[in-house]
């Protein structure tokens, strides 16, 4: 712990780190000169509405928003919700499976995985067509830009520059010994080789506290100038929210059931879970690579190179391999926005984003660990 | 007892040492020969930094390597550019290295306070180092590789870059905390040594070359030193040792085992 706490202290008192994260927050609050401020005051009314009347849209909740004093807000609203219906309980997954299996239909497996994935969502359309999810007003008209905004836009933000913080906020410890010319030292110790352990183990909770800060600094003005007093407990599998993927259209399908507080908790906790990926990753490289800049180097083409990959293999109509390859962290990160989906022609399996972190988390910390074995064993010149 | 058994470096085909064998026990060891001769390549095996392609290091009969944690210990290391943190105090870098040395914090400030005024850098304890000289980051050092009152202190060229009043003061310092200790010196510079070391190793052609006291050295060339007047066309059997300034002029200092004509001892 002693230990630990002098590498915490080498990262957080290196002034770039901070103006990064400065330049971070500065960008994160460009973002918000997009909102539209009829959008704010249309997405605040329906929330005092819904906190109101509750989430569920029925006769009752009809009536009421219908007796409640007219605005052109209310108005809106009210149309649109008029008529209404549980879009659960006609929707057939087959259009969905059978558009992907024709765009993969050049690799065989990759039609297998595609239906397999679809059936399996056909069982979830029924459970939401039995809750009535898709009766839920979610933010109403306003639902998709405010969903997309805060995971789409915000939280693609925060993650991403919270990856790049977590690389190189595990790349400087690692790399800090030989800066200094102190390796020599640092390994002739009794704590030895086993220092880079301390600072890989380090780097994980400083890249999760970089997370937290620029999450809190980022979403806490939204919340702020958004109110989601009546929206948390919304399904985000409303009517109102949908998801598009190689233009098509489709609901919000959920793996699972999720009120909007559970979606953004839950997306929370898997983006503290792909920071501590790209953190590890960052270990590996570091360790391996003995130059933080080579490893940086390594590190850039590894994430670009990994999309380009994706980009390539797509191009080429090698399905299976696409999908494989859309396991990496940089692929999930770039779902983001429709986290615990089907994720369209991004994913094979359900909670492919969830299961895809959990495998990158194993196969990077298992890589760590033997880089760091490899390290016990290296000569320090 | 530190006992280095046939131990064998390579670098693919390069062979920066080649079947060293030596045995310490406490006292001062001066590591002599020129640059590139492999004194830094003996002492990062010696604090396993390298490990050796052949060959193994004991401590008091037990593989170095296998020992580990417990080796690295009891064993003090001064590097040849000793790296520090030019933003921290000499205090800071102390206890960030006796924390490397998992010295309980209290006993390290103690033992900190004593070993700073011991160097002589008690009244800049608490400056930062980016300012100091190379005296003055040499004398960290030494206080780093003392801290863990160390029985196997290692010093690799801890006079390099140093002017002749710092070099004294810190062959004296050297002297004064060998104490029941292990001490290996290297330099290039006989002066460094020729007072403070009970025995010199010297490298040859990556090959140990001799191990000896300086008295022994010394004898074997009794008789065998002259000066010749500079421009002195050398004979077969006549080793150039040095140029120097002699009572009459320019000299040649040479080995040879006959005295030359014009030489004087």
């Amino acid at each position: 712990m002693n230990l630990a706490v002098y590498e915490w202290r080498k990262l957080f008192r290196l002034p770039a780190l901070w103006v990064f994260l400065a330049l971070c927050l500065a960008f994160n609050a460009l973002l918000f000169a997009s909102l539209s401020p009829y959008d704010r005051a249309l997405f605040n009314e329906t929330s005092a509405v819904s906190e109101a009347l509750g989430q569920r849209v029925d006769e009752d909740f009809l009536a009421a928003l219908d007796a409640m004093p007219a605005t052109e807000n209310r108005e809106l609203l009210l149309q649109s919700v008029t008529g209404m219906e549980d879009i659960f309980e006609t929707y057939d997954t087959r259009e969905l499976s059978d558009f992907y299996t024709g765009v993969v239909e050049s690799s065989p497996l990759a039609v297998k995985w595609m239906t397999f994935k679809y059936g399996l969502l056909a069982g979830r359309v029924a459970h939401l067509a039995e809750t009535d999810a898709a009766m839920d007003l979610y933010a109403g008209p306003v639902t998709y830009g405010s969903h997309q905004f805060l995971f789409g836009s915000l939280f693609r933000a925060v993650l991403c520059e919270s990856a790049i913080l977590a690389m190189l906020g595990t790349l400087y410890p690692l790399g800090y010994e030989g800066m200094h010319r102190t390796e020599g030292l640092a390994c002739s110790s009794r704590t030895g080789r086993k220092l880079r352990r301390v600072k890989v183990l380090a780097a994980l909770p400083a890249s999760a506290a970089l997370y937290g800060l620029l999450a809190v600094c980022t979403l806490v003005p939204y919340f702020l100038l958004y109110d989601y007093g009546g929206i948390w407990d919304a399904s985000v599998s409303s009517q109102f929210n949908y998801f598009s993927d190689m233009l098509v259209v489709r609901p919000f399908l959920t793996w699972g059931d999720f009120t909007v507080a559970q979606y953004l908790a839950a997306a929370l906790a898997l983006g503290a879970v792909l920071t501590a990926v790209f953190s590890l990753l960052a270990s590996v490289c570091g360790t391996l690579v003995r130059s933080p800049y080579l490893a940086a180097l390594v590190l850039g083409i590894l994430c670009f190179g990994g999309m380009g990959l994706v980009s390539a293999f797509g191009e080429l109509g090698w399905w299976a391999a696409y999908l494989i390859a859309c396991f990496q962290p940089v692929m999930v990160w770039l779902s983001c926005s429709a986290w615990f989906t089907e994720l369209g022609l991004n994913a094979v399996l359900p909670w492919q984003e969830t299961i895809a972190s959990g495998l990158n988390l194993l196969l990077w910390g298992g890589g760590a660990l033997l880089a760091l074995r490899w390290f016990e064993r290296k000569d320090v010149s | 007892m530190l006992s280095v058994e046939h131990v064998t470096k390579t670098y693919g085909s390069f062979t920066a040492l080649e079947d060293i064998s030596l045995t310490f026990t406490p006292g001062v060891y001066g590591l002599l020969s020129p640059n590139g001769a492999g004194k830094t390549t003996l002492i990062k095996m010696l604090t396993t930094l390298l490990f050796p392609t052949r060959g193994q290091i004991l401590w008091e009969g037990e593989d170095i390597q296998a020992l580990g944690a417990e080796y690295r210990g009891l064993l003090g290391y001064l590097p040849q550019q000793f790296g520090y943190y030019p933003n921290y105090t000499p205090r800071q870098f102390l206890r960030y290295a006796a924390a490397l040395q998992c010295i309980p914090r209290r006993e390290a400030d103690g033992r900190i306070g004593q070993l700073l005024e011991t160097v002589g850098l008690g009244d800049v304890a608490d400056k930062k180092m980016k300012k100091f000289s190379g005296g003055m980051l040499q004398r960290v050092g030494i206080a780093t590789a003392m801290l863990n009152d160390p029985q196997l202190l290692i010093l690799d060229e801890p006079t390099a870059g140093l002017d002749p009043r710092e070099r004294v003061r810190f062959r004296n310092l050297i002297h004064a905390l060998s104490g029941e200790r292990i001490v290996i010196l290297s330099t290039h510079i006989v002066s460094d040594i020729e007072t403070i070391a009970g025995q010199i190793i010297m490298f040859r052609d990556h090959r140990l070359y001799c191990c000896d006291s300086p008295a022994h050295i010394c004898a074997q060339f009794q008789g065998q030193v002259f000066q010749l007047p500079a421009g002195t066309p050398l004979a077969p059997g006549q080793f150039l040792l040095s140029e120097g300034q002699g009572a009459d002029g320019p000299v040649l200092r040479v080995l040879c085992e006959t005295p030359p004509p014009m030489g004087r001892r």
